[in-house]
């Protein structure tokens, strides 16, 4: 059983997904350096990218939930009575995507309408998002990924605990 | 390589010195003047223990002997006062969750999702002890990567 998870493989196999994300190409397609030579009916070879592992796409899915939990978070910050509560939650999701060697790229403002209504968004995506930390460490195939998943599970449980109960001016 | 009656053992010794220090604790501290703290106490005892006799269900289940309480336990230094109670507990389940995430990464299936379930209530319970959330409990290698 390996110590540390990870995953240095899958830069490379993670950052064309982030660009694909970014740009909305389908896969498959070389995105970053477009040559003018090419044209739309000749497609480029791509080259063989290996198969992601199921880990690889667990570690992708997992990003992908962290960063819509990320969106509802710093759109909340928004109101000045949510800044500095949530301010920690920040900083552990950047860390959490960081460590899976993902970026945080294409979240979604939700639409907040006061600080109460905010807060209570933050708490229902961080409730989905432990929901599905759990499930993602209960599925990985790796012991050193299913440790790490479930410890940001168990980030997010505190973090979840400490959230303020109701909004304070 | 730890298999999983390794870390199920190495749980279950973890189990056995909580619930001394637990008790050691509470044994020290007031039910009336420091009734929070009283309280994080027994809650976190009665959880350890439960947990405790689990893993020796589960062990023993598995055909293996139950590694017993060891014979004697270094006390926690500070409790003497109410802020070294805390930090006593608090340093005890912070351990305890490191236990339990070993725990999840030796595991799997019903198994492994029991110790997410336990790591997730271990890390909950340090709240009640003073702790502040972490970005990674029970998974320290990664905080300053």
């Amino acid at each position: 059983m390996p110590d540390r998870p990870l995953l240095r493989r899958r830069t490379a196999v993670l950052g064309l997904a982030a660009t694909v994300l970014a740009t909305g190409c389908d896969h498959g397609d070389d995105i970053g350096t477009s040559s003018p030579s090419k044209t739309p009916s000749t497609p480029a070879p791509s080259p063989s990218a290996p198969a992601q592992t199921p880990d690889e796409v667990l570690v992708d899915t997992t990003i992908d939930q962290l960063t819509t939990a990320y969106g509802v978070v710093v759109t909340a910050r928004r109101f000045k009575s949510l800044r500095q509560p949530l301010a920690p939650l920040v900083k552990a999701h950047r860390r959490h995507v960081e460590v899976l060697e993902g970026e945080l790229e294409g979240w979604t403002a939700p639409e907040l309408a006061d600080p109460d209504t905010a807060l209570q968004a933050v708490r229902r995506s961080e409730k989905k998002l432990h929901a599905a930390l759990v499930e993602a460490a209960g599925k990985a195939e790796s012991g050193a990924l299913a440790k790490l998943l479930a410890s940001m599970s168990a980030s997010v449980t505190q973090f979840l605990v400490a959230l303020p109960p109701e909004v304070t001016s | 390589m730890t298999t999983e009656l390794d870390a199920l053992q190495e749980t279950l010794a973890a189990e056995h010195a909580a619930v001394y220090v637990l008790g050691l604790i509470g044994s020290r501290t007031s039910q009336s003047a420091e009734a929070d703290l009283y309280t994080a106490v027994r809650a976190a005892y009665d959880a350890h223990q439960e947990s405790r006799d689990t893993l020796i269900g589960e062990i023993a289940g598995l055909g293996a002997t139950p590694s017993p309480a060891a014979a004697a336990y270094t006390p926690p230094a500070g409790l003497e006062t109410t802020d070294g109670r805390y930090h006593a507990a608090l340093a005890m389940e912070q351990g305890c969750a490191s236990t339990y995430a070993a725990l999840v990464g030796a595991t799997s299936g019903a198994q492994r999702l029991e110790a997410i379930g336990l790591l997730n209530e271990v890390a909950a319970r340090e709240l009640s002890f003073r702790g502040i959330p972490e970005i990674f409990p029970g998974a320290d290698e990664y905080a300053d990567r």
